[in-house]
């Protein structure tokens, strides 16, 4: 306890809490602009802290990574773009609150999800820094093949009505991510002798072509959905009743955030993913998510932040981060004659114990310039959406080439904007085939890698027990809503 | 929309599912073979999603067609969908060339006209602001090179 006082007095001092506001300013921002996102801002930010002593550097990057979470949820909820794809979960329930105006509520509710999920993920990086790190090193291939199953079973509550679309949907997106070269052998795959292809199409000119150029073109073909004006800003937080309806989906989702945070590779898109899709199975009310409800921006928004601290657990007692912004955090703990690992703690816990306490009080900016930018959010969504769309297509198709300073992934979001578009006129849904990216990855490599070491034995997935518990879940997930189905259809005959 | 008027449709996404699926199935069989006997290669996962999509797509074409397949775009949707896409690739083209500060403004000019929007004092000052605004986030502030 002394030390965490110590802490807190080292992140209160003028020049840290600055470092804590700049980041925290920054990382909203960068997590909103679609295409932008706690990676890229981290990095645009590491040669900065160069200047900076140790101490303020790394609360800089660590504000910058715990605001980032919760700017992707600004678009996601305005204008249906998730500025992030940790916030693509929240799309679904956020921007359906906007259309039937209540884009004050539901900015409430994301920021103040997202600050109880950076809490309690925080408090998790605390107590289990230890313990956690330890766990987190036993996955292996069949545990991350198991989870990537598990991943995408969530298909099946995303297909809307026409289940074979929506299968179609997520086989297509797995298509989408076998375009590049093969990870385990190099071999180039539906490359087309492109040499433009052979870094594959990316998950971020996926996410704005689908989301924001899709959306434009719709707006241009004269087919966009109608917004019901932004509600009142006396919603802008949360009601009591809310936060009454809402302390499990957030306990849930912050809890689903720090398991997966913690395990490298993971990450905070599928955290968020599985958060919205448990929310949805224990509701008792599927059919509501999806169509504006709170839950579904709560849980998700809760994993996406509680991942922060939950990233931090491999990544500060092994040196292994566990995702692509704690990779530049890596870099900028290194930059900083930091090494993080076992003797970390003992080495340098006062860093530490400042650390700890730069994450509370990174959370307590977040909230401040969340709280102060709803009405600026709130504004955005209240522009005309022929003078809007247009502004996001411009900025989305600046951010896709900034992600990797090539041009050709603002061609592939073109590619997918038109295809997103094309799709959705012919009654398939878009999040599958975004998940079918996301998860593609996971599931083949981790596949092809088990059956290398257990020399091409199947049983490999069943003799490991978190492997094991994660396929039983993902067969309960995939068969849970026909078997839903089917009871309802009983009922109703009966 | 009746059944028989979206059959043809059904058909046509189906079709091209196929497609795709046969392409993939095409490419695939110059993949290298597994480096391991009996572990999976490159070309097992490719083959695996084509002959599933393939499946899809059978069942797309056999059962009864539902959903908004065929649905049609408001009068003139079409060909303003079209030049969209067309300006878009202008801008993409004329990015490298002619620069961020020069190609933006039009690019949003454009798209603003396309999806309504005639006054020409919006059309000029959103446009020229948003170019700014650019330059200024990235170049500026953040340091970021654009072409």
């Amino acid at each position: 306890m002394t030390g965490f006082a110590e802490g807190l007095a080292t992140a209160l001092q003028p020049a840290n809490l600055a470092a804590l506001l700049g980041g925290s300013v920054l990382g909203v921002f960068a997590g909103a602009v679609p295409g932008l996102s706690s990676t890229v801002g981290l990095a645009l930010v590491l040669p900065v802290t160069f200047a900076l002593e140790p101490t303020p550097a790394l609360l800089m990057m660590i504000s910058i990574y715990m605001a980032a979470e919760y700017g992707g949820s600004i678009t996601a909820i305005a204008i249906g773009v998730p500025g992030s794809s940790p916030a693509l979960a929240t799309t679904f329930d956020g921007y359906a609150m906007t259309r039937r105006g209540e884009a004050g509520r539901a900015f409430g509710i994301s920021l103040f999800a997202s600050m109880s999920g950076g809490i309690l993920g925080t408090l998790l990086l605390v107590a289990a820094l230890g313990p956690l790190s330890r766990a987190a090193i036993a996955f292996g291939p069949p545990e991350y093949f198991g989870l990537g199953v598990f991943g995408l079973a969530i298909v099946a509550n995303l297909v809307g009505s026409d289940p074979l679309k929506g299968i179609i949907s997520a086989l297509l997106g797995l298509l989408a991510f076998i375009v590049g070269l093969d990870v385990l052998t190099g071999a180039p795959r539906l490359t087309l002798g492109s040499t433009m292809l052979m870094d594959g199409l990316g998950l971020v000119p996926m996410l704005i072509g689908f989301f924001a150029i899709a959306e434009a073109l719709n707006g241009v073909a004269g087919r966009r959905a109608k917004v019901e004006g932004t509600g009142s800003l006396r919603g802008a937080l949360p009601a009591f009743r809310d936060l009454v309806r809402l302390w499990r989906p957030i306990l849930r989702g912050s809890a689903i955030g720090g398991i997966i945070g913690a395990i490298p590779g993971a990450g905070a898109t599928i955290a968020s993913i599985v958060a919205w899709n448990e929310e949805r199975r224990v509701s008792g009310a599927p059919e509501r998510f999806g169509a504006g409800e709170p839950a579904g921006i709560a849980a998700p928004e809760a994993a996406n932040n509680a991942c922060v601290g939950a990233a931090m657990i491999p990544l500060l007692a092994l040196g292994i981060p566990g995702s692509a912004s704690a990779a530049v955090l890596l870099g900028g703990l290194t930059v900083q004659g930091v090494a993080p690992g076992p003797l970390l703690m003992t080495e340098q816990a006062s860093l530490v114990y400042a650390l700890y306490a730069g994450f509370i009080v990174a959370v307590v900016f977040m909230l401040a310039v969340g709280r102060l930018g709803i009405p600026l959010w709130v504004r955005v969504v209240s522009l005309r959406p022929r003078i809007l769309m247009p502004l996001v297509v411009g900025i989305s198709l600046i951010g896709a080439f900034v992600l990797r300073g090539n041009l050709a992934d603002a061609w592939f979001a073109l590619f997918f904007g038109l295809a997103g578009f094309l799709m959705l006129r012919h009654g398939y849904p878009l999040a599958p085939a975004v998940l079918g990216l996301i998860l593609g990855p996971m599931v083949e490599t981790n596949y092809r890698r088990a059956l290398a070491l257990s020399s091409g034995s199947h049983t490999v997935f069943l003799e490991s027990p978190i492997s094991l518990v994660l396929l039983v879940l993902a067969l309960a997930s995939f068969a849970a809503p026909a078997l839903r189905g089917r009871v309802r259809l009983g009922r109703t005959e009966g | 929309m009746s059944d028989g008027g979206r059959r043809p449709a059904s058909l046509v996404e189906a079709g091209l599912l196929v497609l795709v699926g046969a392409g993939v199935l095409l490419d695939a069989r110059g993949y290298p073979a597994p480096l391991i006997d009996g572990v999976p290669g490159p070309a097992f996962f490719p083959g695996l999603v084509a002959f599933l999509l393939i499946g899809c797509a059978a069942g797309l074409a056999l059962r009864r067609p539902r959903g908004p397949a065929g649905a049609g775009m408001p009068g003139g949707g079409a060909l303003r969908l079209g030049g969209a896409v067309l300006w878009v690739a202008g801008f993409l083209v004329a990015l490298p060339l002619a620069g961020h500060l020069v190609a933006l403004p039009p690019l949003v000019c454009g798209l603003m006209w396309l999806s309504g929007e005639r006054s020409p004092g919006i059309l000029t000052a959103v446009s020229l602001a948003f170019g700014g605004f650019v330059h200024l986030l990235f170049v500026t502030l953040l340091g970021v090179r654009l072409p």
